[in-house]
């Protein structure tokens, strides 16, 4: 009898850490989401860092671009080769209803930078990676 | 212990054990469907997961200039990826150029998710260096 009853109770508590599970992922969306829509713009790579403190809204999800650091560059390995740089652009999903504290999460622009013969064409972003949910690392990758 | 007390410790036995095995039944199957149910959100991730993964395989090729028909390019090619059974998915070219991509399982709801071409490098004011990737050559990198 005592074991059937603390069988329920695992039960209960592995269903309560599963629905915690779908709220987590459900951020993680939303935060993904709103960096695809921060940067759906081709030319706001250049302009990103003045719009830090700026908020957007992707669907139901409501964000601010809380920092951008970088980018920073590498040296390149050889003349006329393109440049590859990168930017962290950290976002916080604003609190709503279903989600009452504010998250963050921080992003990696890679960007890529032609050399031209004037010098180097501007910044063009060819990937962004998400670099973790409240320090957790994120499993982002081909199944 | 005389007969009436045999009869009540038997009573009481059989009243217990019922009420222990019938614990036991509806413990068992609760946890075949929290199984199935991680099952189904694992698989709903790997979807999700699997269409963004495709924008990283393609990156830095664009596919058109314009980053709305990219984003109708794009919207049409993970809608032809393919799914895991019991899953289904809906991928819907959106205004400002970007793709949602919402995938669902009956028992367990769904998710979605808005992705941009332009994060990826596939359109932008640059032409394109290379010809647009055809279904073919796409089916094969994944």
């Amino acid at each position: 009898m005592l074991s059937s009853l603390s069988l329920q109770a695992a039960a209960l508590q592995s269903r309560s850490q599963v629905s915690a599970g779908q709220r987590l992922r459900q951020a993680e969306d939303g935060l993904m989401s709103a960096a695809q829509h921060l940067l759906a713009d081709p030319l706001s790579v250049d302009q990103l860092a003045a719009r830090v403190g700026e908020t957007g809204q992707v669907g139901p999800v409501a964000y601010r671009l809380v920092s951008l650091t970088g980018p920073s560059w590498q040296d390149t390995a050889e003349a006329g080769a393109p440049q590859r740089g990168r930017a962290v652009a950290t976002l916080e999903l604003l609190a709503s209803a279903e989600q009452p504290r504010p998250l963050q999460a921080a992003f990696a622009l890679e960007l890529l930078r032609q050399a031209i013969p004037e010098g180097l064409a501007p910044p063009q972003l060819v990937a962004l990676r998400e670099l973790g949910l409240r320090g957790r690392s994120a499993a982002v990758g081909a199944p | 212990m005389n007969l009436v007390e045999t009869l009540v410790a038997s009573v009481i036995l059989v009243i217990s054990s019922s009420c222990s095995l019938q614990l036991w039944a509806s413990s068992s199957s609760s946890a075949a469907v929290a199984e199935q149910r991680q099952h189904l959100l694992g698989q709903l991730e790997i979807a999700l997961l699997g269409s963004q993964a495709r924008l990283t395989a393609l990156a830095a090729e664009p596919v058109a200039t314009d980053c709305a028909d990219a984003a109708r390019w794009l919207a049409v090619h993970l809608q032809s990826q393919p799914l895991a059974a019991g899953l289904s998915r809906v991928v819907s070219a959106e205004p400002g150029a970007l793709v949602r991509v919402q995938v669902s399982a009956a028992e367990v709801g769904q998710r979605q998710r808005w992705l941009s071409p332009a994060a990826y490098g596939l359109c932008g004011p640059k032409q394109p260096t290379t010809a647009p990737i055809t279904e073919e050559q796409t089916d094969a990198t994944l």
